[in-house]
């Protein structure tokens, strides 16, 4: 069964109440869906019956074994704006542009009594208020003969009984990673139940809840590498935070005032004018201060700040695990503890006086994308130093520092750039691919054990432009 | 200047458009990074996870 509902206005998705298989869930997706969705969507393609992968693991192990009847079949919500109708012969006709470009992505209500949202991917797009930068896929769509992708982040309700929050934010991150990375096999619901499981208790059904260390442990059986940072012992918590959000890695987040834990998925926009004139060092989290968050308990792509007004705030982030690819082992506390000792002690004769204001970002990126930036803004580097860039050994993942005065930072322009080897132990004392200032810059070719200038001559460093390729922006 | 490996396991690349650098120089950045920014580095890492993997999650709606 395909039927199509028409939304002239927030109240028409109540129209989703009248169709069979939605009538004992109607009202909470009724809800979220009229307070969420942004009024750019104007038609919703209702397809049932549809045969969920997730819902169906969690069916098969678990659901079939009870009692109660569960059906095996879910339904399946399409978002589309304006220009997409449906005919009498079940063709999804666009009048204006590809199908595909008219398409902001899908929501599966489950058939369980309670938490009836399942996997769901949404484009920012879809979502009132949006403005930031997020981490995303692309996530191919199968609807009537057609191939849609919508790019987002997962998203799905816990199921409550046979998974919690924890489970439901581990989901969603490591069905990103095998989205994006071919490398990561995809784990389904039930999978991931039990990964997490040690002994199981009382039972399959872990509603007792999900400690860090086996949030960690799930993230370790999929072939990642935890990093797990707790708030009392990192004062710079919220920017090491920021740092693995700018490079592309969603974050696992624990909240243990609410026993609650979220996935850190994107930050909000920073206010470019907030930071003050100081020759202190001042991150680029001191301008944003809120994150983008996908929480089991609301609907995807929520945006978190200091402010008492929401249901929780950054502050009650007590700690983080960060499930890093196999050879980043160069943490990020490191990485800023030597940023912070560059500028105030210097290497050699390097001269670091031009930054009266600092501004600092830092992140990781493969060396393939760094490259692609180098070539890319090749006429805002000295040909000498371009040519040293371009032509450096590096490793598949490196850290980036882009270091700024502050007018140039206003303007998304960086003045100076450090690469570390995300490879590199964190105690090893010389960690760096380059270090530069305005009139030369440090290189340690380190697949050759060597170190050497690159002079600019008379050649300018001008303020380059910021890197953003790691995260799908709305800046 | 001498084209051997100092303190901190580096040469002096044989790249034409690279310039050497003060060896000695290198060799007390290392020391100095030794000294004051190991140190605290290693003591980070020794309590990372204190605490923080005891935390119990559930959040049901």
């Amino acid at each position: 069964m395909h039927k199509w509902i028409a939304i002239a206005a927030p109240d028409d998705y109540a129209q989703l109440a009248n169709i069979k298989e939605l009538e004992t869930s109607a009202s909470e997706i009724v809800d979220r869906l009229k307070q969420y969705l942004s009024d750019k969507i104007k038609g919703v393609l209702v397809e049932h019956p549809y045969v969920d992968k997730d819902y169906r693991s969690t069916y098969y192990g678990f659901y079939a074994k009870k009692g109660q009847r569960y059906d095996p079949f879910c339904v399946r919500l399409h978002f589309f704006n304006e220009h997409v109708r449906l005919t009498d012969d079940l063709t999804l006709e666009s009048a204006s542009g590809e199908l595909r470009e008219n398409y902001f992505g899908y929501m599966i209500v489950r058939p369980t009594i309670i938490a009836p949202i399942g996997r769901t991917i949404l484009s920012t797009h879809a979502v009132q208020e949006f403005a930031g930068a997020i981490i995303d896929a692309e996530y191919v769509v199968h609807v009537l003969g057609n191939r849609l992708v919508v790019n987002g982040f997962p998203f799905m309700q816990q199921h409550t009984d046979i998974s919690v929050c924890a489970h439901a934010a581990c989901w969603g991150i490591l069905r990103h990673y095998s989205v994006r990375y071919h490398t990561y096999a995809e784990r389904l619901v039930y999978d991931i139940t039990k990964m997490a499981g040690s002994g199981d208790p009382g039972g399959l059904t872990p509603s007792r809840g999900l400690v860090v260390s086996q949030a960690s442990q799930v993230f370790s059986k999929a072939g990642l590498y935890p990093d797990v940072y707790g708030r009392h012992e990192f004062p710079n918590f919220e920017r090491l935070l920021m740092a693995y959000i700018e490079s592309g890695f969603p974050v696992f987040a624990a909240m243990g005032k609410h026993h609650h834990a979220i996935s850190v998925i994107g930050h909000g926009p920073p206010d470019r004018n907030s930071l003050k004139e100081s020759k202190e060092i001042q991150y680029a989290w001191d301008a944003t201060q809120s994150f983008y968050v996908v929480d089991d308990n609301r609907m995807p792509y929520q945006l978190v700040d200091g402010l008492d007004a929401a249901e929780y705030k950054i502050a009650d982030i007590d700690a983080f695990i960060v499930p890093l690819p196999e050879k980043i082992f160069f943490p990020g506390e490191a990485v800023e503890g030597r940023i912070e000792d560059l500028l105030r002690n210097g290497i050699l004769d390097l001269d670091f006086s031009f930054l009266t204001t600092p501004v600092v970002r830092y992140f990781v990126t493969t060396s393939a994308a760094l490259k692609h930036y180098f070539k890319e803004t090749k006429s805002q580097f000295p040909p000498d130093l371009y040519v040293a860039l371009i032509e450096l050994v590096l490793p598949q993942f490196v850290w980036v520092a882009e270091l700024a005065n502050l007018d140039d930072w206003k303007h998304k322009r960086f003045n100076t750039l450090m690469i570390f080897d995300a490879t590199a132990s964190a105690l090893e004392p010389l960690p760096y691919f380059l270090v530069m200032d305005q009139k030369k810059a440090l290189i340690f070719d380190r697949a050759t054990d060597g170190v050497g200038y690159v002079e600019y001559g008379d050649a300018q460093l001008n303020p380059m432009s910021e890197f953003r390729t790691n995260l799908q922006s709305r800046l | 200047m001498e084209n051997d490996k100092t303190a901190s396991g580096y040469i002096y690349t044989e790249r034409n458009s690279y310039k050497s650098v003060d060896s000695k120089a290198l060799t007390e950045h290392v020391k100095r990074v030794q000294k004051d920014v190991v140190p605290k580095l290693k003591e980070q890492g020794e309590k990372k996870e204190t605490g923080a993997l005891r935390l119990r999650l559930k959040g049901v709606t």
